[in-house]
């Protein structure tokens, strides 16, 4: 059965200007999350994942210094590129919440945790405070929160990191969202608070059916929550598949280097295998393979950009790699 | 192999904020008795999650949190007099490498403001041993007059290393020098400390909460909770046969 789509994306391109030209952040994106869906959206910084994600809920500066182009561009069935400002107010935070990856940034510094939650509440559904109060304890102690009334009277710069991406988490769900884009929502998170998280959110996902795009450069955590990933690099998708097979026996050269650099692999206090030197600044778009300067497998033929081709053997895995199935 | 730092006994405390009018003021332990001892060229790997107190270790040790107790460093007790007197030779990097550096100042003032104590003033001589220190972490020599937002995160963090080597200390204390880096950047980074240490004998206090990144780092592990070490040992000691049932959760995550 074919579930209904959260997010269609066809062909989307965004690029930035600065005073030496365009820059382009996003080329040629393609991804879909259907409903009840976890997908992973993996990449490092400057790959376009964030702006990927942003560009879903016009969260993007558009305008003289950036332009956006997509074939669709829908988010739960509304097309965000001809919406109208009322319908993406609707859409937001009701519908299509977002998490964050700067907690301190997302909260506002003058109000309690308490306001920041009664904002969104009351905001999305008129209810008594005391009902609003009641609630958002609950969604705090789900959270993992243990103490819900201390932290509902703290100021964002009271608590730790941790906690403050938790209760960004928390208001991410207070609506019953049937979508969250969670951009590295768990990075500022200590390990076992992140394997709480991973576990609670796996549990709401079954729950509420809701979807989740999840942003992350973090391979293991992706793996375990997430049913389907996409490996972006610089600015362009080169590996999509279901999360475990990609995460395990990856396709592509980049995927590969990714994997083979984790410190686990390797005896302690020796050296780990790198891919060498760094990612384009997407300033200059050079044609062909844009992963063709640091790949061990580069030849002739990648100076023509590869297309994200299906795998022979699999046809729910894709690769942008002239030597797909090869390597 | 000889003792380069011991510390007994470290005790950092804050005041609580005040829950209400007339209650006496609370505190919070961010540190409590907590002893380290480190031998030269060896790497203490120190683990533990977000308020652990690790940060705040690495802080007091370096003099830079009001702390209790008592480090000697060298065999000499560590008084504010004592660390003027140093010279460098002990230095710390810090977790973020957009905070800790200097936006208004090149790279070269930035990797050489320390070699301003110690009389080397000319900015000739400066420049010239920055370049020196940028080839040493493998930023590109060219950087030396450019300013470190144009350098990515992986760079940056170069940078920081670079500063903290300039006085040729005895030891680094690594502040999650990898937490803000991307996978294959953090590689690269772990491979430099890794070159660094086996040619100049520094030792490190190696402070992250990623679990297999400690573990590849160090010869000994302390692991942090509350503001105390909960168990400490030889390395392969710590991930063969954790005592602690914490350490044991903490160690789950990696298999």
């Amino acid at each position: 059965m074919t579930r209904a789509s959260a997010i269609d994306i066809q062909d989307l391109t965004v690029r930035f200007a600065d005073d030496s030209g365009w820059r382009t952040a996003v080329r040629s994106l393609s991804l879909q999350v259907r409903e009840g869906e976890v997908v992973g959206l993996i990449g490092e910084s400057g790959s376009g994942k964030s702006v990927t994600s942003s560009s879903l809920l016009w969260l993007l500066p558009l305008g003289d210094r950036c332009r956006l182009t997509a074939e669709r561009l829908d988010v739960l069935g509304l097309n965000v590129l001809d919406a109208t400002e009322r319908e993406m107010r609707n859409l937001r935070g009701a519908q299509a919440a977002m998490v964050f990856q700067e907690p301190m940034t997302a909260l506002d510094p003058l109000r309690s945790i308490r306001r920041h939650m009664h904002d969104v509440l009351l905001a999305h559904k008129p209810q008594s405070s005391r009902d609003a109060y009641a609630l958002s304890k609950q969604l705090l102690s789900e959270m993992g929160i243990e103490d819900p009334d201390r932290v509902l009277h703290c100021y964002p710069h009271q608590l730790s990191g941790g906690m403050r991406q938790r209760v960004l988490l928390a208001m991410a769900f207070s609506c019953n969202p049937r979508l969250i884009i969670a951009d590295e929502p768990l990075t500022a998170l200590d390990v076992t608070t992140q394997h709480q998280i991973v576990k609670l959110v796996r549990r709401k996902t079954q729950e509420s059916g809701v979807a989740i795009l999840f942003v992350s450069h973090d391979l293991s955590v992706v793996r375990s929550l997430c049913e389907r990933v996409y490996v972006m690099y610089a600015g362009e998708v080169v590996e999509t598949g279901p999360a475990h097979h990609v995460l395990t026996r990856p396709h592509h050269p980049y995927t590969q280097g990714l994997l083979a650099s984790r410190p686990e692999l390797f005896a302690p206090r020796t050296r780990l295998d790198t891919i060498a030197g760094q990612a384009p600044s997407g300033a200059d778009a050079a044609e062909g393979c844009q992963f063709r300067d640091r790949c061990p497998h580069a030849f002739e033929k990648c100076s023509v950009r590869p297309p994200l081709q299906a795998s022979a053997g699999d046809p729910e895995r894709a690769s942008a790699c002239w030597l797909e199935g090869a390597i | 192999m000889s003792i380069l730092l011991e510390a007994r006994n470290l005790t950092v405390r804050y005041d609580a904020p005040a829950q209400g009018l007339g209650v006496t003021k609370k505190h919070v332990h961010a540190l409590n008795g907590v002893s380290v001892s480190l031998r030269e060229g060896a790497t203490l790997g120190v683990l533990g999650e977000s308020g652990s107190g690790k940060s705040t270790l690495a802080f007091a040790l370096a003099g830079l949190a009001p702390v209790a107790g008592e480090i000697l460093f060298q065999g000499k007790r560590l008084t504010p007099a004592v660390r003027r007197h140093m010279r460098g030779a002990m230095q710390i990097v810090f977790q973020d490498p957009r905070s800790s550096l200097n936006p208004r100042m090149r790279i070269w003032e930035i990797c050489t403001e320390a070699l301003l104590l110690s009389g080397i003033r000319s900015d000739k001589k400066r420049i010239g041993r920055a370049e020196a220190l940028l080839a040493e972490v493998g930023l590109p020599v060219e950087c030396v007059n450019r300013y470190p937002h144009e350098l990515s995160g992986g760079q940056r963090q170069r940078l920081a290393i670079a500063r903290a080597i300039a006085s040729q200390p005895k030891l680094l204390i690594l502040d999650e020098p990898t937490s803000a880096l991307d996978v294959s950047i953090q590689a690269q980074v772990i491979n430099l400390l890794l070159d660094l240490q086996q040619r100049t004998g520094m030792a490190y206090i190696f402070i992250s909460h990623d679990v297999g990144v400690v573990r590849h780092m160090s010869d000994d592990i302390a692991v942090m909770r509350y503001g105390e070490i909960i168990e400490t040992g030889a390395r392969d000691k710590i991930f063969d046969a954790p005592q602690h049932p914490y350490t044991r959760e903490l160690l789950s995550v990696l298999s």
